[in-house]
């Protein structure tokens, strides 16, 4: 795919790799580009977009991930689509500088993705037009899907009979969350 | 004493939902209004948020599962198949193609079950109560094959990584191919009530645009994409299963309203129907999971006879299995629109980062752009139209 020569001339610097997701390993034929960059520049999503050359108009996801020992945890994932390829720009980001760029400038659809993925990861996107928690209750606090926040959460919410309205209180179980680390030390059947 | 001319006329804020029938679930929608004409109609989503991808991502692979079903609860099957289909391109299997017939039968079934429900309760939405008594009951037969395979009626998790769960029961074929054929007189009913109709057609004709370009950058998919005229549907465009030998043809709107997603779903159910009808008089026999005992667990009867069995069918359903580390991202056109799951392994046998991408989280997006300008009551068609189940937008 001659996307990784047009796009490093034409933006130096700002695309450090192209690489391949699994993704055509047993029935995906559509070629798929990976973009790996760390500064997510608008003008850069914009050429993509609207550009003859690549014409990557179709919005598909815009979502983030958080892998708890690198130095850069949190990704920004966004996919998009032309009729004949696919891409993916991966922006990383450490936890100092959890700042990336908005595209719902190119892509109307972006909007909620970006709100959920500051919902979830507390990740803030420059130029977005209303950057509210979408998902989570009104007044939530902290950011559910980072891999230290816990399953069970730190607040539950009941209805009290005799104040007769919704009272939030710290989480109580009557059994612990059980988790079972069945993870064999000495075999992996898949091991790499 | 008033100046007539001084006075300003403040637009009306109203509460649509999350209590209202037509919202479909628990859609809470801030609409302000000038007279009766939408100004503004901004979704509050996440009453129903379970936070499943966070629960996937502290379970085993196959525990994570079920969880697939309660997304969308009215195209279960569809959901699990993107998830499997996931760990079956990082864990690199291929599934015989005896599983490969039956999952694309079921995952037609699927469709036939999501439309009768969209169709019919738009239907409802609108006014026509007759469509949606008709549909249920034909929707009553197909829950009735998911419960005949896999005894659940509605979550019934039957597919799974590496092949289905179980085998078809005796007689299933035959009495599908026996539904197709009575079926295909029910859809004319519904479409002589309905297709013709002059109060249907007016509330719908003209109501609720989408432009191609629109659809595009709202990551629109499905009916809603292929009612504006783009005729994109991932079964033809990265043809999975058995999709490539089968016959079939996409239908594309013209205008891009609801009436012409309406015929859309209408298209697609009598292009199931002759998918299923393809397909199971094709099915071939053989194995319906992989043999790979690490992957998928061993038959009950031969857990009585084979200590191997036992102890694979122990360590599959309290370990689980591994999936080496990598990522990917599949999508697949479930009957609301595409439907893509990103997995991230890191070689446990847990999902690292399991992202779920429902297509009515981006059609719902897309409410405030459409209803724009609309009566209210042409608010109600639109959500009918954009097919919108709460189990997937929140998660």
């Amino acid at each position: 795919m001659n996307l990784q020569i047009i796009t490093s001339q034409l933006y130096p610097g700002l695309v450090s790799s192209i690489f391949s997701f699994c993704q055509d390993r047993t029935f995906y034929y559509r070629s798929l580009a990976v973009i790996n960059t760390s500064y997510r520049d608008i003008n850069f999503v914009k050429f993509l977009s609207s550009s003859n050359l690549f014409n990557f108009c179709y919005f598909v996801d815009q979502f983030a991930s958080d892998t708890l020992h690198l130095v850069k945890r949190f990704k920004v994932f966004l996919y998009v689509r032309s009729y004949e390829e696919e891409l993916i720009i991966v922006t990383p980001l450490s936890i100092n500088n959890l700042f990336t760029t908005s595209v719902e400038s190119v892509f109307f659809g972006s909007n909620w993705a970006e709100r959920e993925i500051y919902d979830m990861y507390g990740i803030y996107f420059y130029n977005h037009s209303d950057l509210r928690r979408i998902l989570t209750d009104y007044g939530f606090n902290g950011y559910p899907l980072r891999k230290d926040f816990p399953v069970n959460g730190y607040f539950q919410i009941r209805y009290d009979e005799t104040i007769k309205r919704i009272v939030s209180e710290p989480v109580e179980f009557a059994q612990e969350y059980r988790f079972f680390d069945v993870n064999n030390p000495w075999f992996k059947f898949y091991a790499q | 004493m008033l100046n007539n001319s001084a006075v300003e006329i403040k637009n009306f804020n109203i509460n649509f939902g999350p209590q209202h029938p037509a919202a479909h679930g628990v859609l809470r929608l801030v609409v302000e209004l000038s007279g009766e004409t939408v100004v503004r109609a901004e979704p509050h989503i996440g009453l129903l948020h379970r936070g499943t991808e966070k629960l996937i991502e502290s379970r085993t692979y196959l525990q994570g599962l079920p969880y697939f079903d309660r997304l969308d609860y009215v195209s279960m099957i569809a959901q699990e198949h993107a998830y499997c289909l996931a760990i079956e391109n990082l864990a690199d299997i291929s599934v015989p193609i005896r599983a490969k017939y039956i999952r694309t039968i079921f995952l037609e079934v699927t469709r036939l079950l999501n439309h009768l429900l969209a169709v019919s309760t738009h239907a409802l939405d609108v006014g026509a109560l007759t469509p949606f008594l008709w549909a249920f009951e034909e929707r009553e037969k197909l829950i009735e094959f998911y419960e005949r395979v896999s005894g659940a009626r509605i979550h019934s998790s039957y597919f799974r990584p590496g092949g289905v769960s179980q085998d078809l029961p005796l007689g299933l074929i035959d009495d599908l191919y026996i539904f197709c054929r009575n079926f295909s007189k029910r859809i004319d009913e519904f479409e002589e009530i309905l297709s013709n109709n002059r109060i249907w057609k007016n509330r719908l004709i003209g109501v609720g645009l989408v432009t191609a370009d629109n659809a595009f950058s709202f990551g629109f998919s499905g009916p809603m994409l292929r009612g504006s005229g783009i005729p994109w549907d991932l079964r033809k465009v990265v043809p999975y299963e058995v999709y490539d030998q089968t016959n079939f043809s996409v239908a594309v709107g013209t205008y891009g309203d609801c009436y012409d997603r309406y015929l859309v779903r209408i298209y697609e159910i009598r292009e199931s129907l002759r998918i299923i009808e393809q397909l199971v008089s094709n099915i071939p026999v053989g194995h319906i999971k992989v043999d790979d005992k690490k992957i998928t667990p061993p038959s009950r009867a031969w857990i009585k006879f084979s200590m191997e069995s036992l102890i694979h069918h122990f360590k599959l359903f309290s370990e689980g299995f591994c999936v080496p580390s990598g990522e990917t991202y599949v999508s697949v056109e479930a009957p609301k629109g595409e439907f893509g799951v990103y997995l991230n392994s890191n070689g446990t046998n847990r999902p690292y980062r399991c992202r779920i991408r429902a297509p009515g989280f981006y059609h719902l997006q897309g409410l405030d752009l459409i209803s724009h300008g609309h009566m209210l009551a042409d608010l109600v068609t639109i959500i009918g139209t954009q097919d919108i189940v709460f189990g997937e937008v929140d998660r």
